[in-house]
């Protein structure tokens, strides 16, 4: 049977471009800057990979991303910390926890659709937060817990700041290889009839919340992953690394980037984690500039920085203006009002 | 030759097995309510094997709840149903595909981003592995024997179909799964009347192979078949039915409005 891929171009550059994204990092060799902030825009991307696969896939809602990475990172913390476990099995058994609690989490949350499911979702990560602040006990209350161990493999520590680069790069491209994947098989082909029309998915023969619950899951294991590995790098987890702050930047990583885009996630985490750095000489103003921008992005682009069709969007009006060449000032000025912030965009780029 | 005897011979082997063969499908008190909406209630009708089943009324009379409950898309408040005999009512949406029944949803159910070819395949899976003896090629032949125009259409992202296309195209889709009963749910809604009159040619075509179709819609509609059963819903209840026969459209205007009062 001939089976029609979905893939994009995307799905071909996501292996050179985590090569290059790797070497780039011996590149830059001793610039602890670049390494460290680039090593922490390799976790979130992971989370955010996690995240493309339940809504850009599944076109399922979840604000409970950070309730996942939570459990990732105060697995590597709590048991790295104080029980003196291997910190790679903290990782796994935060991954563990966090899928095994996502599937039962799933069954109860996915008897809602659309904005109940992620007001749920959204619930479920206020409640994580609420709890890594109250629970001083378990996970250290707002001071957190210090002193993660770092990495070892055999006789070889992840201590120097590239090495933990190069380590969260190779996991960030084959989470993007597994979501490819993912979204190439029957299960990705049943992920966007499910986002398209979950009653026509099960009339199809599609069992719709094992897939839903599968989506879940994967995006799970991703953000305890992700945020497992923030935690070790930076040695420290705190509850202000699950706020709903993050919630936001999160989703924000994904809408720029582009959603349903194999290497959106990995733009996207970029652009929010480096950028607020590039400008801080701003101080005051920095966020407002930082948010500005980020808003006429959204306006101009609509399906993020790597969405084809966007961009195409965006040539439209400009053609049009063309099109009314040396026509007189006045018709310009009655354009339709609905164009003008595309249009304006658009002059500004030339 | 109808373009879907091969798969109706198979199936009419499978039942000679009864002395009687058993209703294809079988409705039975099914009461549906949402909260304290009561939408539909005490429907009860069957079906023969071959035989179509056509139920009007005007929106809210209770008719997608009707087909939503028998495709297993919403849960019966009460009522039982059965398809070949066997009780299906406690089987959620995914598993009585595999049992028999195909749904064409209200709306066409396009899915957008996915091509024709996709969609088409995604009909034949849900076959179940017993059932696809019959290569994907030559079933999918046959829905193009009934809906031409899909062969051109193949490559094309299914959200840029005409509505009659996508109508033809969901048909072919549910086609393709092999049920026993087809279900559709108002397929000429929002088509302009030559694509009205194409899909019922092709669902005329379904009804002479010895396909059971139950099919419900708002008005009266250009099908050559005669219902072996037409039921007029209205609040919930069935307020007519007739076997053999159709009302006229003055008799439907007359028990809509009649029904109001």
């Amino acid at each position: 049977m001939r089976l029609d891929r979905l893939s994009g171009r995307s799905t071909r550059l996501a292996g050179p471009i985590t090569v290059t994204i790797v070497l780039a990092g011996l590149w830059l060799g001793d610039s602890a800057f670049w390494i460290y902030n680039l090593t922490l825009v390799g976790a979130y991307a992971i989370v955010v990979i996690g995240l493309n696969i339940l809504l850009g896939y599944a076109g399922l809602v979840s604000f409970a991303q950070t309730a996942f990475m939570a459990v990732g990172g105060y697995g590597v913390a709590i048991l790295s910390v104080r029980h003196a476990v291997d910190p790679w099995l903290g990782l796994i058994a935060g991954m563990a926890v966090a899928g095994g609690a996502a599937a039962l989490i799933g069954l109860a949350l996915f008897r809602l659709r659309g904005h109940y499911l992620t007001m749920a979702s959204f619930a479920l990560a206020m409640g994580v937060f609420g709890y890594a602040t109250a629970a001083v006990s378990f996970t250290g209350g707002s001071v957190g817990i210090a002193g993660v161990p770092p990495f070892v493999l055999g006789s070889f520590t992840f201590s120097d700041p590239r090495h933990a680069y190069a380590l969260v790069w190779v996991l960030v491209g084959l989470c993007a290889w597994a979501g490819v994947r993912a979204r190439d098989s029957h299960v990705g082909r049943a992920w966007r009839t499910i986002a398209d029309n979950e009653n026509v998915a099960a009339s199809l023969g599609l069992p719709v919340l094992r897939y839903k619950l599968i989506a879940f899951v994967i995006a799970a294991v991703m953000g305890a992953l992700g945020g497992g590995l923030y935690v070790d790098f930076t040695s420290y987890a705190n509850p202000e690394l699950y706020a709903p702050a993050i919630i936001v930047n999160i989703f924000l990583m994904l809408f720029l980037g582009g959603r349903g885009h194999t290497l959106g996630p990995i733009v996207g985490a970029a652009i929010v984690v480096i950028v607020p750095l590039q400008i801080a000489g701003l101080s005051d103003i920095q966020a407002i500039i930082f948010n500005l921008a980020l808003l006429v992005l959204i306006l101009v682009l609509p399906g993020g920085l790597l969405d084809a069709r966007s961009w195409r969007g965006l040539a439209a009006p400009l053609r049009r203006l063309r099109a009314l060449g040396g026509a007189d000032a006045q018709m310009a000025h009655t354009a339709d009002a609905e164009l003008e912030p595309a249009a304006l965009a658009g002059r500004s780029r030339r | 030759m109808s373009p879907l005897s091969a798969m109706s011979a198979s199936r009419s082997s499978e039942q000679t097995g009864a002395s009687r063969p058993p209703a294809a499908l079988e409705v039975e008190s099914l009461t549906v309510r949402y909260g304290r909406v009561h939408a539909l209630t005490d429907l009860s009708f069957a079906a023969a094997p071959g035989e179509l089943v056509l139920i009007l009324g005007t929106n809210g009379a209770g008719k997608s709840s009707a087909v939503n409950a028998t495709a297993g898309l919403v849960a019966p408040f009460a009522g039982r149903i059965r398809v070949g005999g066997r009780d299906v009512t406690r089987q959620p949406a995914h598993r009585r595909v595999r049992s028999g029944v195909s749904l064409v949803p209200e709306g066409r159910g396009p899915l957008p981003g996915i091509s024709v070819r996709d969609n088409l395949e995604l009909g034949y899976r849900a076959r179940p592995r017993g059932k696809r003896s019959e290569p994907y090629e030559d079933a999918v032949e046959r829905i193009f024997a009934l809906f031409p125009i899909l062969e051109q259409r193949l490559k094309q992202d299914c959200g840029t179909l005409s509505g009659g296309e996508m109508q033809m195209l969901a048909i072919g889709r549910a086609l393709l799964a092999d049920p026993a009963v087809l279900l559709l749910d108002e397929p000429s809604l929002g088509l302009a009347p030559k694509p009205v009159a194409q899909v019922y040619e092709a669902l005329d075509a379904c009804a002479a192979s010895g396909l059971t179709l139950v099919i419900i819609e708002q008005k009266s509609v250009p099908l050559r078949t005669e219902p072996a059963l037409t039921m007029v819903l209205h609040n919930g209840r069935v307020i007519d039915r007739r076997r053999h026969a159709r009302p006229s459209d003055g008799e439907l205007a007359e028990l809509y409005m009649g029904g109001m009062a």
